[in-house]
């Protein structure tokens, strides 16, 4: 049963805080402090890329499947 | 090799598991269930990892400034291994008990036992692991339906926790009365994925494994090795849930960076204790609150939490009315805190008090900065002064008008108007009634009773806590006062007297960070979200009882107004407190300070503020706003969208951008936010602060 994501508000993509700080960095150039920073975000991206390619559920899935636990 | 057609089972969710034995528990050919506990019937907003360097933090903070927690959680962690080891080389599994573990933990950070600090963990670990552990959806109705069906229900983990400690945890999520025994790897120091606690319990319970069934979410121990000792395994994949997990530990990682990122793993676990502990609602307002403002307001509270361990006082006032809410939060902390007492303060009553040696120009220029100001009837007005009186002598100035708006601050006929001795005559009894009924007020709710006391308040000026000093700071027992505000932007005054601090949690102007400056782009949105349901205090009068407040009439154009926004703003507020409960077992858990989650709560009021939803810019500007400086205006939020034709007349175009309340929801028609991201830059750059 599929419940329907609640709060999504509380937890907002890093990359549109990226994209809202840079209103500050054209302009004014203070107080970026909710950028999450460019190589962070790289990292970040690296990372959930990752999780989505490498899918460990899957894998046990397939590894269950074929009998290797 | 596969043998595709005799598929392992693999179940999706609790109603396949029960659709699953339904019909085997009515055949008979299954007399006992058992189930894996953590990840199956528990879920988890937070790692094991996690909760335990969470103990760790608590112990290093219980024994003192010589202790870091990275060594305490180093000093756990060896005394685990060495257990570990121990039981394996006596042919046991590499297993632990906690009870054995926590003794030996201290003996190797203190040199000596110390049963009190061995106390202190078991309790703190077993707290935190209840906080952060939730019963997964679907369980419940599971379990009644399989305690029905007279079947043996045993529940089987593999966990460094003994029994004893796992019976509390499912008593504390009422499951243990499920339960017909309790069997945990640590106890006999055997596990499910050698297989050996399955034998274990087949011995002990005289089980007859071709009717048992075993189900769990580890397709390793809970599955291939129950199937391996005969048991019939089924294995619990959800993979929405193995899924959050993933995101979880991406989400705990970049945590470690700081900035942003350990903000967004806080909000995302309270995200997701919100998910499974509560409901939702269609009530916009109530969302707003808990997923908008409930950030914002909760990080104030944490923020204010540490400075009152810094700056300890007797006792905190929370003016009315924009200090009601955080009041409420204030209350659902734990003891030992400061007495609290809400205080009946408002701007006209203080202006008031304030003329009681005389009206100054600087004083009657505060009267001007309303934007519908209306000159010396806004002067009368804020500081309660009778029009009747003044009006006959403001025309020997010049003033024709009474109600005329009054542009230029150094106007001749103002000075000369105040300079006026019989003008002075006329306001000083008034001010001193005003100021006399004040200070009995105050007297009487132990104002000058504590010598260290702190006010809070939503913000903006400080105005409540510049006249309180200015009317009564001449008295020997006048308090040093620590003003707390969501947000201080002192433009009308910049001189607080001695002893009378100021500083603004979340914004606070004089740290010139633009990026805070969030709150004051719709600073209406936080004064709505925070006040109390009542009128405005207007006054004070004498009762047998004492002196109590007079609020403004339910009749006055503004409270009719308000009233009719309250079930709106009750229902915020409702949602705040909802988030503030999930927010405070979140930082239990994570120990963060306020400084670790606003560069995130930042980002997130820039997304309501300026990047609003069509859904918020259309519920949000049906609130009014009003104001307690004496005035009767209503500032309406509402305002009707932008459309091309505003575009063809720039000037035009300014003039509503200038007078709006919530500016950026002028572009909500545009279905893009590049509108608003361009109107952000160009605002920033105009207004350089």
């Amino acid at each position: 049963m599929k419940q329907r994501p609640l709060a999504k508000q509380l937890v907002i993509n890093p990359y549109r805080l990226f994209v809202y700080a840079q209103a500050f960095r054209f302009s004014s150039g203070r107080g970026r402090c909710f950028s999450p920073g460019f190589s962070a975000l790289c990292v970040w991206q690296f990372l959930n890329l990752s999780h989505h390619l490498v899918d460990r559920g899957t894998i046990r899935w397939w590894r269950v499947r074929l009998g290797k636990g | 090799m596969l043998d595709y057609f005799n598929q392992p089972r693999m179940l999706r969710d609790w109603s396949a598991v029960q659709a699953c034995l339904q019909p085997q528990i009515q055949d008979w050919q299954v007399n006992t269930v058992s189930l894996d506990i953590f990840d199956t019937l528990l879920g988890r907003i937070d790692t094991p990892e996690q909760v335990q360097r969470s103990v760790c933090r608590k112990v290093a903070k219980q024994l003192g400034s010589s202790f870091k927690a990275q060594a305490v959680w180093q000093a756990r962690q060896a005394s685990e291994q060495v257990l570990r080891q121990r039981a394996f080389a006596q042919g046991l599994d590499y297993e632990c008990r906690f009870a054995d573990l926590v003794p030996a933990w201290v003996e190797r950070l203190l040199a000596a036992p110390n049963p009190e600090l061995v106390d202190f963990i078991i309790r703190t670990e077993l707290e935190l692991e209840c906080l952060a552990l939730y019963v997964k959806p679907g369980v419940l109705s599971f379990l009644q339906w399989l305690s029905r069906s007279n079947t043996q229900i045993l529940a089987i983990s593999d966990m460094y926790l003994e029994s004893t400690h796992l019976r509390a945890v499912l008593e504390k999520f009422e499951l243990a009365a499920y339960f017909d025994a309790i069997y945990v790897s640590a106890d006999r120091l055997q596990g499910k994925y050698s297989g050996k606690l399955y034998q274990l319990i087949a011995r002990e319970q005289n089980l007859d494994k071709a009717r048992w069934v075993h189900i769990g979410d580890n397709p390793k121990s809970d599955y291939q090795m129950a199937s391996a000792q005969g048991i019939q395994g089924i294995w619990l994949y959800e993979k929405a849930e193995l899924k959050r997990i993933d995101q979880q530990q991406l989400a705990i990682k970049m945590a470690a960076r700081g900035s942003i990122w350990s903000g967004r793993y806080f909000f995302s676990m309270l995200q997701q204790r919100l998910q499974v502990l509560s409901t939702d609602s269609d009530d916009f307002y109530f969302r707003y609150g808990r997923d908008v403002l409930g950030a914002a307001f909760s990080s104030f509270m944490l923020g204010l939490q540490e400075r009152l361990q810094r700056k300890p006082v007797e006792k905190i006032f929370f003016v009315a009315r924009d200090g009601y809410l955080f009041q409420q939060m204030y209350q659902q902390l734990q003891a030992p805190k400061p007495e609290d007492e809400y205080i009946y303060l408002s701007r006209r009553v203080i202006t008031a008090a304030s003329t009681a040696d005389g009206l100054t120009h600087e004083q009657a220029q505060v009267a001007f900065y309303n934007p519908k100001q209306q000159g010396l009837r806004s002067i009368c007005k804020v500081y309660g002064l009778p029009e009747e009186g003044l009006q006959p002598l403001a025309q020997r100035h010049g003033f024709t008008d009474f109600a005329a708006p009054i542009q230029d601050w150094q106007d001749a006929r103002l000075v000369a108007f105040l300079a006026d001795e019989e003008v002075q005559a006329c306001i000083r009894p008034v001010g001193a009634q005003h100021r006399q009924l004040l200070e009995r007020y105050l007297e009487q709710v132990g104002f000058f009773s504590h010598p260290q006391l702190a006010l809070v308040d939503i913000g903006w000026n400080g105005t409540v806590q510049k006249f309180l000093k200015q009317a009564f700071g001449q008295r020997s027992d006048f308090p040093i006062i620590n003003g707390y505000y969501f947000a201080f932007v002192p433009k009308m005054y910049h001189d607080f007297g001695t002893h009378n601090y100021c500083e603004g949690i979340i914004h606070d102007s004089r740290r010139d960070n633009a990026c805070e400056r969030i709150p004051a782009e719709f600073e209406e949105i936080f004064e709505q979200g925070a006040r109390a349901l009542e009128a405005t205090t207007i006054g004070y009068r004498e009762t047998p009882a004492g002196i109590e407040p007079i609020l403004k009439s339910s009749q006055a154009p503004d409270r009719l107004a308000e009233v009719a926004c309250n079930r709106m703003v009750a229902a915020i507020q409702a949602g705040v407190l909802v988030h503030w409960q999930h927010f405070q077992v979140v930082q239990r858990l994570t120990d963060y300070k306020s400084s670790d989650l606003l560069p995130y709560v930042y980002g997130l009021l820039e997304r309501a503020v300026v990047y609003p939803t069509r859904e918020e810019a259309h519920y949000l500007t049906r609130l009014v706003h009003t104001e307690d400086f004496g005035h009767d205006h209503v500032l309406e939020l509402g305002r009707k969208a932008l459309s091309w034709q505003d575009f063809l007349h720039p000037q035009h175009l300014w003039r509503r951008v200038q007078e709006s309340a919530w500016r950026y929801a002028l572009l909500d028609s545009i279905p893009t936010s590049a509108p608003n991201f361009a109107f952000r830059m160009a605002y920033l750059h105009s207004v350089r602060k």
